[in-house]
């Protein structure tokens, strides 16, 4: 095993090291328990940050920047792709380093922040990859729920899918609407192996009425658009949608 | 690019530069003002040839933060609301918790040196290379390992020091 130094570490967990160096890293990793630890350490650093920053998902986008993007222009048919709701690096090493990210997201050094929000509090913003953990909640409403059924993912707090569609990479996809007292968060979430992650989402207020309203009122323009650009066919029905529950999700 | 195109690119880019405003902003309100000019700017202006949406769209909304936004100083103080926006669903010993551990984040990113947030908003936010990171800020891809390992760190440091 070789001294590692921080700004190596930093720049594994982003991907950058050269790959003889990766590999390296990576097995001493698995037997230098110190070691792991300045990974966990710094990889946590840099979950809370993204976490952080990602806290302004929970506010409304502002008035006019949602008129902005809700305007499209006229004319020219469509054909952009639409950015995918994930950062690169960080992440990417963790979903490969799967009891590490476990870890990790319990790690005292974060403390409540990654266990109090990944499941209860707000189940989309927290991870940097958009990964719902399967010990979550709402990784069991997305796999069993029905759409149009709530099922209570904690106090006060209920998921409901709201359409399930086949994405044009083959994968599962669910648009789930998840409301409390304060508003109502829509997202959409993909399957990628046994796991949901979230694509896309946005938060909106609590409506005047029973049902709460998207932050543009009921039609999310990021919604709409990844669902136009990754739809493949029409939406499933409940026969369809209960075939694919039965299979768990499997194609 | 046809402008349409353009604009159905920027939706779905939105909520992510929305988080990089914020990274540099540190405070909602600006980081909105900050995110609106963005738009409006990459709306309006030509995109250099071969660029991509979302790469210009971050170099746009940090010549403007430098530029613009930054040099109002009129809310520069940290926005803690923000930490505490998470909402309490969970036992309240828990929630206490999360709220004071997002809180001590927030105090540790608001204390890092402000080219250190910048660089790790650029990688862990807007998901550059550290080329591109590089290539963004003028300076060496040594200096943004560097300023990478310093800021987690520091932020790791700051947070150990709460526990």
């Amino acid at each position: 095993m070789r001294p590692w130094t921080d700004e190596q570490i930093s720049a594994f967990l982003d991907g950058e090291l050269p790959a003889a160096e990766m590999d390296a890293l990576a097995k001493d990793v698995e037997g230098d328990a110190e070691l792991a630890r300045r990974v966990e350490r710094l990889g946590a650093a840099n979950t809370a940050f993204v976490q952080v920053v990602s806290a302004i998902d929970s506010k409304p986008m502002p008035a006019g920047v949602e008129k902005l993007l809700a305007e499209a222009p006229a004319h020219d048919p469509a054909g952009a792709k639409v950015l995918a709701f994930r950062p690169r690096s960080v992440s990417g090493w963790l979903m490969e380093h799967r009891a590490l990210a476990a870890s990790l997201l319990c790690a005292a050094i974060v403390g409540g922040v990654a266990s109090g929000l990944s499941h209860e509090t707000d189940p989309f913003a927290p991870k940097a990859d958009g990964l719902i953990l399967a010990s979550s909640p709402l990784h069991h409403a997305l796999e069993a729920a029905p759409t149009g059924e709530a099922v209570l993912i904690s106090a006060g707090v209920s998921a409901t899918p709201r359409l399930t569609f086949a994405s044009d990479t083959g994968a599962f996809c669910r648009q789930v609407d998840v409301a409390s007292q304060r508003g109502v968060t829509t997202a959409i979430a993909c399957r990628e192996g046994r796991a949901w992650r979230t694509q896309v989402a946005v938060f909106g207020k609590p409506g005047s009425g029973p049902d709460y309203q998207t932050a543009s009122g009921g039609k999310s323009p990021a919604l709409e658009a990844f669902i136009d650009d990754h739809i493949s066919g029409a939406a499933l029905n409940a026969e369809e949608e209960k075939q694919a529950i039965t299979k768990g999700w499997s194609q | 690019m046809t402008i349409r195109e353009l604009h159905k690119e920027l939706v779905g880019l939105a909520p992510q530069l929305r988080r990089y405003a914020y990274a540099l902003a540190r405070n909602p309100a600006d980081a909105d003002d900050l995110l609106q000019a963005t738009l409006e700017r990459v709306l309006s202006r030509p995109m250099p040839e071969g660029a991509e949406v979302a790469k210009w769209s971050y170099t746009v909304c940090r010549n403007v933060w430098i530029d613009e936004i930054r040099s109002r100083k009129v809310r520069v103080a940290a926005a803690p609301e923000l930490a505490y926006a998470v909402e309490t669903t969970v036992s309240s010993e828990e929630a206490a918790g999360s709220r004071m551990a997002l809180a001590r984040a927030q105090e540790g990113i608001d204390k890092l040196p402000e080219e250190q947030r910048e660089v790790l908003a650029m990688v862990a936010i807007a998901g550059m290379a550290y080329r591109e990171a590089a290539e963004a800020l003028s300076v060496p891809i040594g200096t943004v390992m560097s300023r990478l390992a310093r800021a987690r760190a520091a932020l790791a440091a700051h947070m150990e020091a709460a526990t």
